[in-house]
């Protein structure tokens, strides 16, 4: 490993998610898939968050094997950062997900952050509608029902899937704390955005259209109650050790 | 038929599986498990006569004991049952034990009520979920997951190592709801990480449904 090659990141600016995306396709392996993206997962952080920590330390390499990450009360990552009292690291806060195909860790500074990330294709086992009047709140049951197109149908409920989970995973309190029926997550026409209803305000979405339109991704971070200034994201796919590309071609939805 | 004679409740942290075997005239299985608010204890033994049915009270108030010495067994009830039978000769035995674990969930007290001995006595202790119900809830599972049919489960696999993410998670919980005739609370579906978790889980509510 060549800690020399991990280029040091600016950090994130206030308001502002930085989404990172592997691809494990690119990284070669012998091991069973699924255990090898958690595996990589675990890698995008530790390098990614390395990295944000060397441009902060006078650009003194910090090697990703020496992080300390610890779990909140509810079982959430988050960096250690009562390690090292001596340097002055930035409280990073990250979220990772992944599918099969593309994993994904979004890094903002002081704000909770929840990220999740599916498949565009994912079919169902069940009836979409069955399973939202089973566990989304009646509103958006009443949204979905709304869609007469079965594939559109499906595409929603997916994306309702990400920003809802982004929801509880940026909320951090795991799923008891904020069951998916709850709340609701909706755009209401002509807005620029998604919009939490029923808990409480300041939460930011962006769901974004990824890596060749093959996946959906929500990001969710704690804003400030009257906070005015939208969230914006910046994406970059990234190989650590070996490269990183700005993407400029990813969707806003 | 079966009359509860002891109860015994506290907070409940964590969960955990203590297995107990006992040999003490027959082969019973003593299995405490804890998780979704409930322990249960299982055995089932047939006596033929008073004098054993003695020996197995005691074997078990020195199982459970032995148990609650034991550290970090947190449950909230735990409940034994036995039949009132008719019998010509009574016995009363009664163990109360106060404090007996040292760490602040521990049981408060525990008391056996009345036995009654007769030639035959069955103590029910239930034990963790029917092979069928577990085999029930892998065949789920792998359908949901889309593992191929010869995929090793055991009752201990987690969910979530065997490749679940949250929504193939929920989408498990409803497929058990529609094959038990059931109905999962939010906090059961988000404690359920295993195999075994949701059979036992499954089973209890089964139980627990009114009578059709």
């Amino acid at each position: 490993m060549m800690l020399s090659s991990l280029v040091p990141l600016q950090l994130p600016s206030r308001m502002q998610t930085h989404l990172w995306y592997m691809l494990p396709n690119e990284v070669k392996s012998d091991d069973a898939l699924k255990k090898k993206n958690a595996l990589l997962a675990r890698t995008l952080v530790r390098t990614t968050v390395a990295r944000y920590q060397t441009n902060n330390n006078n650009d003194t390499v910090v090697d990703p094997r020496s992080l300390k990450f610890k779990k909140n009360l509810y079982g959430k990552p988050e960096v250690d950062g009562e390690v090292d009292t001596t340097t002055n690291y930035p409280k990073l806060k990250f979220n990772i997900s992944h599918t099969d195909s593309l994993i994904a860790c979004g890094v903002t500074v002081n704000v909770p952050v929840g990220i999740d990330v599916e498949d565009k294709t994912r079919k169902m086992r069940h009836d979409v509608l069955s399973l939202a009047k089973r566990f989304y709140s009646s509103r958006e049951v009443e949204f979905l029902s709304s869609i007469a197109d079965m594939e559109a149908r499906r595409k929603e409920f997916i994306k309702l899937w990400t920003l809802k989970e982004a929801y509880v995973k940026a909320l951090g309190k795991g799923f008891s704390a904020s069951p998916f029926n709850t709340f609701s997550i909706i755009r209401p026409v002509a807005a620029e955005s998604y919009n939490l209803c029923g808990q409480a305000e300041g939460w930011k979405f962006r769901l974004l259209e990824l890596a060749a339109s093959s996946h959906y991704a929500a990001i969710c971070i704690e804003g400030e109650d009257d906070e005015e200034e939208a969230m914006t994201v910046i994406v970059h796919r990234t190989i650590p050790f070996v490269e990183d590309e700005l993407i400029s071609d990813w969707k806003l939805l | 038929m079966w009359d509860p004679i002891a109860t015994c409740s506290e907070d409940r942290s964590g969960s955990a599986i203590t297995n107990l075997g006992h040999n003490i005239t027959e082969d019973f299985c003593l299995r405490l498990s804890s998780g979704n608010g409930a322990v249960s204890v299982s055995s089932a033994l047939e006596q033929k006569d008073s004098s054993s049915v003695l020996v197995v009270a005691l074997g078990l108030c020195t199982a459970l004991i032995s148990l609650l010495l034991m550290a970090s067994l947190s449950t909230t009830s735990l409940s034994f049952k036995a039949p009132s039978i008719q019998s010509t000769t009574t016995r009363i035995y009664q163990v109360t034990l106060k404090r007996v674990l040292r760490k602040a969930s521990s049981f408060q007290s525990i008391s056996f009520g009345r036995f009654q001995s007769s030639k035959r006595l069955r103590l029910q202790i239930s034990c963790a979920a029917k092979p069928e119900t577990v085999q029930k809830v892998s065949d789920i599972v792998k359908e949901q997951l889309a593992l191929s049919a010869d995929t090793a489960l055991t009752a201990e696999s987690k969910f979530s190592a065997l490749g679940a993410d949250s929504l193939d998670t929920v989408e498990i919980v409803m497929a058990l709801e529609e094959k038990f005739d059931i109905s999962v609370e939010e906090t059961d579906a988000q404690n359920i990480t295993t195999i075994q978790e949701a059979a036992d889980l499954i089973e209890d509510l089964v139980q627990k449904k009114p009578a059709a």
